[in-house]
């Protein structure tokens, strides 16, 4: 690898000195995204202001063979945006302006770095938004979305990023720009959204943007065992109610909650489902109906309806202060991310207590029901070897029936480099062949974002395995 | 047109369907696995006995004073993927694009082995899409052996807004991507002649007026002869003359197929 001289030297002269960083705490910075387990330090870290400046700097590093990663926001949790093998970080920071609102044809174009929430405020007086929304969508920015094909708690009815990207510009491994739109032809916009940022740097996109529902229902539910939950799950769906969002609280997750935040709920609860329906008002209310009526069905202990926004804030609560409750339960919590056929969720809960049992950790459960993705959340003492050693073996475990029941090893956060080994899983050596040459469509680009998403690549080293998942 | 394997359009060949005839329904999923030979029109047959459905609008389907030569229920569903054709209902549901799980292809590149691209589940975003990439390339990159598909309930509202003629009487006709603020002043300027697809203005069909061009006034997303294979911009011809060299080197899958002249 050149020096960080050297490496100023030339992207200096490329796109200006004033916008080049390195020294100690830029590596510690960007050295890894939300997902710390594996850390790699970059030896620059660039902040184009613009596509022709990333093609410049793509095709500099090119010429020289060096790596380079683009990042957003950092919030990735499979290490997508955390430079494997040093390099340049071509940060999306500078890339931040919303370029054009086009509102009758609702759609918008912006660059990579605005944040997702950012494009909802620009066309919320206009009662449209960005639909996807990851729980990260405060600081996460477009470019990442894209990425790694975000979702969100509103994805069952909305869809993950893909469909709402209308096109985009991309700057492929050569340096070329290409711009890529839906229209007749192979769906080249389908093929980059999710590959993680190793098929090129996207510096710009036209966004689809989608009315605010007229009317908006939301309902939550305890009830006695979690199998009757996760079955009731499968009968809201099975019944032609399409939610726009399906989330599942255990009892682990609710006791967080009532040490952290005083959550009330019946004593008896193992399980809460909160449900959101949208849509017109009338069709709005017959979905809530039907939910309800399969609550009572499925034996629920108690349920309520919000009656106004400040409500349904209160009922989405426990949903989203989950994850920062579990702090109260153990020094470390690690979050996996797998996803199996909705109708398998009972059989699949039922696995990952007994496999949590078998290893005495602890586990707890808060997740997209209504897609049948997973995060089962793992709580230990990462001070004690043994406890990470059950950690990772009881990963792994749960990865694989997810595979074992027709599933997925990942549903939103991305193969990075955390899951690489698990791609075997799921795929057989001739389908990982298949999408190496899939890859290669964008040009012979091992130094763009190496080692992520496809095992065995060159020069790259395996996974540490200190422990698998999202370590908080 | 015949069903099945006689589809000739656009002067492309598709081969005949491959004879298998399996199907996989879960309701409880919404998700379904079908091979590719079966048709459209009984797939959907096959679905709305589990109370479910495909919320394609074809390109006439259901529409009795239809006299189009493409029936979007006679195509097999490894020709409406190949095809990827705009339809009715593409503005309020998406497209194939959109529906494609995963899919098991014939390996052009390896004579007899087949590969699974995506997955059989809702949510994954494990690995490359590259299923995405056999929907709209008519067949390019090789065979599509079976399809897992998202499907709907039966109860999604069906806002299809079937308007103007039966359709259009010849292949001289222009099939435009219709923008919303566009599809007003569309409808007024070629009255009857329209079919406009989608009430939010997804597409639409008219005729190519001899002496006026529409779309130079309407500022669609994408325009093609009906009679013609659409054109790529330079950007996807590129990647497409590059997805050739990696997924059918031999060039064995419509090898004439967006070949500079």
């Amino acid at each position: 690898m050149p020096t960080t001289d050297r490496l100023r030297d030339g992207l200096a002269r490329e796109i200006g000195a004033e916008r080049i960083l390195s020294g100690p705490s830029v590596e510690r910075t960007y050295e890894s995204d939300a997902y710390n387990v594996d850390r790699s330090q970059p030896t620059v870290v660039v902040l184009p202001e613009s596509t022709d400046e990333v093609a410049k700097v793509v095709r500099w590093c090119r010429r020289e063979g060096i790596p380079f990663t683009a990042r957003g926001a950092g919030t990735g949790l499979s290490g997508g945006a955390m430079p494997a093998l040093g390099g340049v970080v071509i940060s999306t920071k500078k890339l931040n302006r919303i370029l054009e609102i086009d509102l009758p044809n609702r759609r918008m174009r912006a660059q990579a770095g605005v944040t997702n929430i950012a494009l909802s405020k620009a066309v919320a007086a206009h009662g449209l938004h960005f639909a996807p929304d990851p729980s990260s969508q405060t600081v996460a920015t477009l470019g990442g979305n894209i990425a790694e094909n975000s979702g969100g708690p509103h994805t069952l009815k909305y869809g993950v990023t893909a469909p709402h990207i209308l096109g985009l510009t991309l700057i492929d491994a050569e340096g070329e720009i290409l711009e890529l739109e839906r229209g007749f032809g192979p769906d080249w916009i389908g093929m980059v959204v999710g590959s993680e940022g190793t098929l090129g740097v996207v510096t710009e996109a036209w966004v689809r943007l989608t009315p605010v529902p007229e009317h908006v229902e939301t309902a939550l539910a305890c009830f006695g065992t979690v199998r009757e939950a996760s079955e009731c799950v499968s009968a809201i769906i099975s019944r032609g109610v399409l939610p726009a969002a399906l989330e599942m609280m255990d009892r682990n997750i609710l006791m967080a909650l009532r040490a952290a935040f005083g959550l009330e709920f019946p004593d008896a609860t193992q399980a809460m489902l909160l449900v959101e329906c949208d849509g017109p008002r009338e069709a709005c209310r017959q979905e809530i109906e039907a939910v309800e009526q399969a609550f009572r069905d499925f034996g629920a202990i108690t349920q309520q309806r919000a009656r106004d926004a400040a409500e349904r804030a209160k009922l989405w609560t426990a949903r989203k202060k989950g994850v920062g409750a579990m702090g109260r339960l153990a020094p470390s919590v690690v979050t996996h991310d797998g996803v199996i056929p909705r109708s398998k969720l009972p059989e699949m809960l039922d696995a990952v207590y007994e496999i949590a049992a078998r290893y005495q950790i602890g586990v707890a459960n808060l997740f997209h029901a209504g897609d049948g993705n997973l995060h089962p959340c793992f709580y230990f003492d990462d001070r004690d070897p043994r406890q990470v050693e059950a950690v990772v073996a009881a990963g792994t475990e749960v990865i694989q029936k997810c595979i074992e029941l027709g599933g997925s090893v990942t549903g939103e956060h991305g193969i990075g480099v955390e899951k690489l080994d698990l791609m075997g899983l799921m795929f057989s050596p001739g389908d990982l062949a298949y999408q190496a040459r899939l890859k290669e469509i964008f040009g012979t680009n091992e130094l763009c974002n190496p080692c992520k998403v496809l095992p065995n690549q060159r020069g790259c080293q395996e996974h540490r395995l200190r422990w698998r998942g999202v370590a908080t | 047109m015949a069903r099945g394997g006689d589809v000739r359009f656009w002067g492309l060949d598709f081969p005949e369907p491959l004879p298998e005839r399996e199907a996989e329904i879960s309701a409880a999923d919404l998700v379904a696995t079908f091979s590719a030979g079966w048709t459209l029109g009984e797939v959907q047959s096959m679905l709305r006995s589990e109370g479910l459905l495909i919320p394609h609008g074809g390109l006439c389907l259901e529409h009795p004073a239809s006299q189009w030569p493409v029936r979007a229920a006679d195509l097999t569903l490894e020709q409406a993927i190949g095809f990827d054709f705009p339809h009715a209902l593409g503005h309020l549901y998406g497209g194939w694009t959109d529906w494609v799980l995963g899919l098991t292809v014939e390996d052009a590149n390896s004579p007899g082995s087949e590969v699974k691209l995506g997955s059989r589940v809702v949510k994954s975003v494990a690995g490359y899409d590259g299923q995405k990439l056999f929907c709209g390339a008519l067949g390019a990159f090789g065979r599509i052996v079976s399809v897992t598909l998202r499907v709907y309930p039966l109860s999604v509202p069906l806002h299809a807004d079937l308007r103007g003629s039966g359709g259009p009487p010849s292949e001289d006709c222009v099939l435009h991507r219709v923008r919303p603020a566009d599809l007003a002043a569309l409808e007024a300027t070629v009255g009857e002649h329209a079919l406009a697809l989608d009430r939010l203005g997804a597409w639409a069909v008219y005729p190519l007026g001899q002496k006026e061009d529409p779309p130079l006034r309407f500022a669609g997303d994408q325009l093609w002869r009906y009679g013609q294979v659409p054109e790529l911009n330079p950007a996807a011809r590129r990647l497409l003359t590059q997805a050739k060299v990696q997924l059918d080197p031999n060039d064995q899958h419509q090898p004439a197929l967006w070949r500079p002249a």
